[in-house]
């Protein structure tokens, strides 16, 4: 990896370093809310949480650039605009990877006796979330955070509606037919180790992680900046 | 002659303004004053110099190489100001330059560190604390520190204080002391090119007027005031940039001989005055010419 691409990745996190502070108030925040609202799903509250940090990052260093107007001077440096958006996707999944780390340990932590599943499962939510962010970045590439982040308002409504439709048609389908498709599906990821699943539902993720950033280079090369 | 910066036919094209065929090109180690008033396009030719923008038709060479195909190459050779600082305001004005300098494999920390002393730039303060005169000299000072061979400025002195501005056109002189390294200087304050350009580009409506050598441009160039008891038509032809008066009309002309010339073999007793011209007149007038060519 080029000495630039880690030189800007490291700088999303330098000019974020005195929010710190806020990142982990925001976490335990709405870690908190999370859990009171449902505790027994703590797996659902690790992941959202860890969402909010994550996607709060991303508007962070969108926002900066933005509101400075740094991008401009960054464009006239000897840096290609493709090494500025794989440094953005490298801080972003350097912070993914750590967020995954210490949900998937406070997951283990919080349930001792089904730790292997409750880490798998936590992890996994955490992954949709960042397929989600996967769909976030190029707008902000293409669009600048004010409008991108607009219009992932209603990409986010739309993503979960239509998440929680398919999966309803699915469980219909199947029933239709006399299975569950959902009973069997159950009875499948049952038998399958949960870091067999969670490992391959990372190697899907991390395929759609880079499919974005390709994308995220040929909107971010026909920007017009200036 | 060895030449920094050549621009040759460039067309750049924009739905209400283009670049209408612009040429001039500066030999290394002299500094080229580029004027023209807001919106002539300035800032659109140096935009393409940069790769910045794209552009139509014709052919950018910085250092004898293409422009767009060696970008990367001529931006770690080239220092650029733009008319506008951006810094990361909530940063130190220390870490802006050593994050945003850290991107030229010639940039020269000890060099950075003394120009931020020179222009007494506390390292520790944030960006968003500095005044805008502030900025621009940390924004000199990082492209300064990779020892450019070209300096290009887009109107670094608007809406800076006369003091200031005056501190920035004798630091600019010094850096051309090296005779290496050529300066691009846009702006519309005249007299700030007067004082340090070797060569002047007028620019008006996205069209070269003129490009010269400024001493040139200054001898060649002269303001007549003719009295009314000489008909306008005919001679106005002769002249550019006509303003008739109360009691007569007056022009300007690279060729003050010729006129001179026609004037005296028409009109024998005729009673004129002819005056040299500063950048800012010659500017006003060359406006006015290309108003009335437009009408």
């Amino acid at each position: 990896m080029r000495n630039e691409t880690i030189r800007l990745a490291v700088k999303d996190f330098q000019i974020q370093a005195s929010s710190v502070k806020n990142y982990i108030i925001t976490l335990l925040v709405f870690l908190a809310v999370f859990l009171l609202i449902s505790p027994m799903q703590y797996q659902a509250a690790f992941s959202m949480a860890s969402l909010i940090t994550l996607y709060r990052f991303i508007n962070s260093t969108l926002y900066e650039d933005e509101k400075n107007n740094t991008l401009r001077l960054i464009d006239s440096l000897p840096v290609g605009r493709e090494t500025v958006v794989k440094a953005r996707y490298l801080s972003t999944g350097i912070l993914a990877i750590v967020l995954m780390i210490i949900i998937g340990a406070a997951a283990v932590i919080a349930d001792m006796t089904y730790a292997g599943a409750s880490a798998a499962l936590t992890i996994c939510t955490f992954l949709v979330y960042i397929i989600a962010m996967s769909v976030y970045m190029p707008m902000g590439f293409k669009l600048g955070y004010l409008k991108a982040v607009n219009i992932n308002r209603f990409v986010f409504i739309g993503i979960f509606i239509l998440s929680g439709s398919i999966s309803m048609l699915i469980g219909s389908l199947g029933t239709r037919q006399g299975v569950s498709l959902t009973e069997s599906t159950i009875a499948l990821l049952d038998n399958t180790s949960p870091a067999l699943i969670t490992a391959v539902f990372a190697a899907v993720t991390f395929l759609v992680y880079i499919v974005s950033m390709k994308v995220s280079v040929v909107f971010y090369k026909k920007r017009e900046l200036f | 002659m060895d030449v920094a910066l050549k621009i040759d036919r460039l067309v750049k094209k924009y739905e209400k303004f283009s670049l209408k065929e612009v040429s001039f090109k500066i030999p290394r180690g002299y500094i080229m004053g580029f004027i023209g008033r807001n919106g002539a396009g300035k800032t659109t030719v140096i935009k393409c110099i940069m790769d910045l923008i794209p552009f139509e038709a014709g052919s950018i060479e910085v250092f004898g190489l293409d422009s767009r195909r060696c970008s990367h190459e001529i931006r770690r050779r080239v220092g650029y100001v733009s008319e506008d600082q951006y810094f990361y305001e909530n940063m130190t004005a220390g870490w802006n330059l050593d994050f945003f300098g850290s991107f030229y494999p010639n940039r020269d920390r000890d060099l950075a560190l003394s120009l931020m002393k020179k222009f007494d730039i506390d390292p520790s303060k944030k960006v968003s604390e500095l005044s805008k005169g502030m900025k621009v000299k940390l924004a000199l000072a990082l492209a300064l520190a990779h020892r450019p061979e070209l300096l290009i400025l887009d109107e670094p002195t608007s809406g800076l204080d006369p003091v200031i501005r005056n501190e920035l056109l004798e630091l600019l002189l010094e850096v051309v002391q090296d005779e290496n390294c050529s300066i691009f200087f846009s702006s519309h304050i005249t007299s700030d090119i007067e004082k340090i350009a070797d060569f002047v580009t007028f620019i008006e409506d996205g069209r070269v007027v003129i490009s010269d050598e400024k001493d040139a441009i200054l001898d060649k160039w002269r303001l007549f005031k003719v009295e009314n008891s000489c008909s306008i038509a005919g001679l106005s032809e002769r002249l550019a940039g006509v303003k008739k008066g109360k009691f007569g009309f007056s022009g300007i002309t690279d060729n003050p001989e010729s006129f001179i010339r026609e004037l005296t073999c028409n009109y024998p007793d005729a009673r004129y005055k002819v005056e040299k011209l500063s950048l800012d007149d010659l500017l006003v007038r060359i406006v006015r010419e290309e108003e009335a060519n437009e009408e």
